[in-house]
C-alpha cells in the first residue's frame, strides 16, 4: 500500500491498515526511542505512545512529508519528552532509572562469537561511557546523532525528521562528533 | 606510545561502539497491548462524553443565571449609591439649617480655598 492510499484507509479507521503500519514501524520506532531512553520498558511505553498519537491525530497529518517521517517526528518529540520528565523527577532524588540504563545498555552488546568475557566486559563499558557522552550533547545534536548513528536514517531522512535541510544535519552530525570526542578525550585523560 | 596517542585511541575504540549496537527487539503482543491501550483511551473517552452531556446542557443555563445576577446586583448597588446621595443631601440641608448656613458663607469657603 503506498503512502497516499495508508494515509486514507488510517483515516477511514481501516484497523488492518492501521496494524500494517505497527508492524512495519514498530522496531524502528522502538530502536529509535532506545537511542534516547536507554531503557527497553521505558523504550516500549514511548513507542505505543507513538501509535496512540499516530492513531488520534491521523486527520491532522497534511500528507507534507512522508508518512514515516511523521511517524518518527512523533517518535523524537515523545522520546525528548520522557527524558525532560525524568530529568525533573531526578532533581528530587529519584536515581533508579541510572542503574536501569546501565543494564540495558550492557545486554544491548552481543555477546562474542568466542568466549572472551574480558573483551566483552571492555566493550560494555565503552557503549556505556559513549551513551553519557552522547547524553551530554545539546538537545539538536543529540537527536541528530541518535538517529544517524544508532538508528542508520540518512542524512536525508534525519534532515527531514527534523524538518532542517542537509546541510544543517551535516553540520549538527559534525558538531557532535567533535564534542563527543571532546568529552571522550577528557573522560580517558581524568583516567589515566 | 605517548598518553596522548593512548588517549587517541580508547577515543576511537570508544566511538567505534556506534557500529556494535545490535537491535532490540519489540516483545511479543505488542500490537495487542497497543490496541488494548487504544480501546481504553476509546472508551474512556465516550465514558467522559456521556458523563459531560448533562453538564454540558447547563452551562448555558448556569451562564443565564450568572448574567441575571450580575444585573441584579448592578441595579442593587446603582439604587444604593442613589438613596445614599439622596439621605446626603438632607443631611447637608439639615446640617446647614441647625449652623445657619447660606449661600454667602458657603460662597465664603470656597473663595478661601
Amino acid at each position: 500500500m503506498d503512502d497516499r492510499t495508508l494515509h486514507q484507509e488510517l483515516a477511514c479507521g481501516n484497523p488492518a491498515a492501521f496494524q500494517q503500519l505497527v508492524n512495519s514501524h514498530q522496531s524502528r520506532v522502538i530502536n529509535t526511542c532506545y537511542g534516547f531512553v536507554s531503557n527497553k520498558e521505558d523504550a516500549e511505553d514511548i513507542a505505543q505512545e507513538v501509535f496512540l498519537e499516530v492513531y488520534k491525530s491521523i486527520d491532522s497529518f497534511r500528507e507534507d512529508a512522508k508518512l514515516s517521517t511523521w511517524i518518527y517526528r512523533i517518535c523524537v518529540t515523545k522520546s525528548l519528552d520522557f527524558l525532560r520528565k525524568r530529568k525533573r523527577k531526578k532533581r528530587f532524588g529519584r536515581f533508579k532509572d541510572l542503574f536501569g540504563k546501565t543494564q540495558d545498555r550492557i545486554e544491548q552488546i552481543p555477546a562474542p562469537a568466542t568466549a572472551n568475557p574480558q573483551k566483552h566486559l571492555e566493550k560494555q563499558e565503552r557503549a556505556e561511557i559513549l551513551q553519557q557522552a552522547v547524553d551530554s550533547l545539546a538537545e539538536n545534536q543529540k537527536i541528530a546523532i541518535t538517529l544517524n548513528k544508532y538508528e542508520g536514517f540518512s542524512y536525508q531522512e534525519v534532515a527531514e525528521i527534523m524538518g532542517a535541510s542537509v546541510s544543517s544535519v551535516e553540520s549538527l552530525l559534525h558538531r557532535a562528533k567533535k564534542n563527543l570526542e571532546k568529552t571522550l578525550y577528557r573522560y580517558y585523560a581524568q583516567q589515566g | 606510545m605517548t598518553e596522548k596517542e593512548r588517549i587517541r585511541q580508547e577515543v576511537e575504540k570508544t566511538l567505534q561502539c556506534f557500529d556494535g549496537i545490535e537491535k532490540i527487539e519489540p516483545r511479543p503482543f505488542f500490537f495487542t497491548r497497543l490496541k488494548a491501550r487504544i480501546n481504553s483511551t476509546d472508551a474512556e473517552k465516550k465514558r467522559v462524553k456521556q458523563s459531560g452531556w448533562g453538564f454540558a446542557a447547563l452551562r448555558p443555563a448556569l451562564l443565564s443565571l450568572l448574567i441575571v445576577l450580575n444585573f441584579v446586583s448592578a441595579i442593587v448597588i446603582f439604587r444604593g449609591n442613589e438613596t445614599r446621595s439622596d439621605n446626603r443631601s438632607e443631611y447637608l440641608s439639615a446640617f446647614a439649617e441647625e449652623y445657619s448656613f447660606t449661600q454667602e458663607t458657603e460662597d465664603l469657603f470656597s473663595f478661601a480655598n
